[in-house]
């Protein structure tokens, strides 16, 4: 699915974010990337969807090579990827049904077909009742559930995670992960980046990655 | 996910149409602002037309005071009428002259005395009688050949001048071109200040939707597909002041219509003001339409650059 050779990133002043990153997320494969801010998750995540380009090494997504992807090329490239942000990043002035259905208007979809998925993807986050209301009436933890459901709602074959639970208590925390666990078991491929440890010890049956100072490190599972 | 079904899509067309039908309504959503804009590129687009009108007006009004140049043959007094007729019969004859007309030193004090205020003038000049006149109609039509002719005409016995309107029409020619240029370079202005306005419009709405589009993009929207809905803006701004434009110019038209009838009729003439035919109204419509799609392009596609991430 996605596959990291000897990736590295140094911003501009010479700050190095990853340092020869290696790591290969299987077809329908879930797993933590942990490690504490400022440790490189969201460089990493930002490499996969090509919001950033790597200073050196290669990546590779579906088999394609996306190191040195053309700009026309991204908007594809993230079609097929969900990302669900920390501060949801959802369009205030729409309802919660449109913000869902954005991914699938800019697909150009028609508006039968909209529905269904948007009220499938709703429907998968509990959020039905919700459809026609603004998203700053929301609570923070529905707000979340609808940056998931708009990551869902076209069906990608990867969802990346940034840190999705930074701004929600242990339960809601919990509830979250239980979707991502729901969508992984139905094949999609997560990637699930965290700094809460304790959130990740619940779910010892998942890969768990560990940035540190821009080195990626693998470790073993509990469960193991 | 191997179950990545093709979902249905809507057509090109369609996708278009939705498109502009949205970004009409959502002109409709900011009424006063946007009002304000149209306003402001309708009358500027109304000055290039006007400025236009006139242009196409004096052209048609001179080429009617040219088609009816004549030339007045002023002849030696107390000329027997035999003589003249004579004259008149030997410059009928000529390939350059397509009529001539003989208005007896009776026949042009009647003349006078019709136009009113003028008997009173006449009754001072009991023992002056006018000259008798031939008018000459050429079949010509440039200057240099109406030259030749009027000279050849001079050297006729008894004729004891000639006048021409040509000063007259030269100069009118001369203000002619004078405005015509003046019409193109405001015109040209006033297209620029079109463009400008709609770019700068639409480069505050990209500005205000930074967010947004900065969202739209995170999940896979093209460039193109962010720009849509600014482009279908810039291509209502342009079409519905193009309308507004028009109309404005047809009201100006038929405003002063009255006045210059009026003035006309003061010049003895049946001028009538012409407004846009169906060509000139097609064009404006379109120059305005394609003015407004072309600033938002140019203008939104540099400032879609500008933000991140790309």
């Amino acid at each position: 699915m996605i596959n990291f050779q000897q990736v590295s990133k140094a911003y501009r002043g010479g700050r190095q974010a990853l340092q020869k990153v290696d790591f290969h997320l299987r077809r329908g494969e879930m797993a933590f990337l942990g490690g504490h801010s400022g440790a490189g998750k969201s460089t990493l995540l930002k490499l996969i969807c090509a919001i950033e380009r790597p200073t050196d090494g290669k990546i590779s997504f579906n088999g394609h090579d996306i190191t040195r992807i053309r700009s026309r090329d991204i908007p594809y490239l993230r079609r097929n990827i969900g990302i669900v942000f920390q501060e949801h990043c959802l369009l205030m002035d729409r309802t919660v049904y449109d913000n869902v259905a954005l991914p699938m208007r800019i697909e150009s979809v028609s508006e039968n077909e909209i529905k269904r998925r948007v009220c499938a993807a709703l429907d998968k986050t509990d959020l039905l009742d919700k459809a026609r209301c603004l998203p700053n009436q929301l609570s923070g933890g529905e707000q979340q559930r609808v940056g998931i459901a708009r990551a869902v709602v076209n069906r990608p074959t990867l969802l990346l995670a940034d840190e999705p639970t930074g701004n929600l208590d242990q339960d809601l925390s919990n509830r979250v992960l239980s979707l991502f666990d729901e969508f992984n078991r139905a094949g999609v491929s997560v990637l699930f980046a965290t700094h809460d440890v304790d959130l990740m010890n619940t779910r010892p049956q998942y890969r768990r990655l560990e940035l540190n100072q821009g080195f990626l490190s693998e470790v073993a599972s509990y469960g193991e | 996910m191997g179950n990545k079904s093709k979902p249905k899509r809507d057509g090109f067309v369609a996708t278009h149409i939705k498109q502009a039908k949205r970004s009409l309504y959502e002109l409709t959503q900011r009424p006063l602002g946007n009002l304000l804009t149209l306003a402001v590129i309708s009358v500027a687009l109304t000055l290039p037309a006007c400025l236009y009108l006139v242009g196409k007006n004096l052209s048609v009004a001179a080429e009617g005071m040219s088609a009816s140049s004549q030339i007045n043959l002023f002849l030696v007094e107390q000329t027997p009428e035999a003589r003249i007729m004579v004259l008149k019969d030997e410059l009928e004859g000529w390939s350059d002259v397509e009529a001539v007309e003989y208005i007896s030193s009776q026949q042009g004090l009647e003349d006078m005395s019709q136009h009113a205020g003028l008997e009173q003038a006449l009754s001072l000049l009991d023992d002056y009688a006018l000259p008798a006149v031939l008018e000459v109609t050429p079949s010509l039509d440039t200057p240099t050949e109406l030259k030749a002719l009027t000279t050849k005409l001079q050297q006729l016995p008894v004729v004891t001048d000639v006048r021409m309107d040509e000063d007259w029409l030269e100069r009118l020619g001369a203000i002619n071109n004078v405005a015509t240029g003046l019409a193109i370079a405001l015109g040209v202005l006033m297209l620029g200040a079109v463009f400008l306005i709609v770019g700068n419009t639409l480069r505050f709405n990209i500005l205000a939707h930074k967010e947004e589009i900065k969202v739209m993009k995170l999940i896979g929207a093209t460039d193109s597909f962010i720009l849509r809905p600014y482009l279908y803006t810039g291509f209502w701004f342009g079409g519905i002041s193009a309308i507004t434009a028009w109309i404005l110019t047809a009201a100006v038209t038929i405003l002063l219509n009255g006045a210059v009838e009026k003035l006309a009729n003061l010049y003895d003439s049946q001028f009538r003001l012409i407004g846009m035919n169906w060509d000139e109204t097609v064009f404006l419509l379109m120059t305005g339409t394609l003015l407004g799609l072309m600033a938002a392009k140019l203008s939104t596609q540099r400032h879609l650059k500008e933000i991140e991430p790309v």
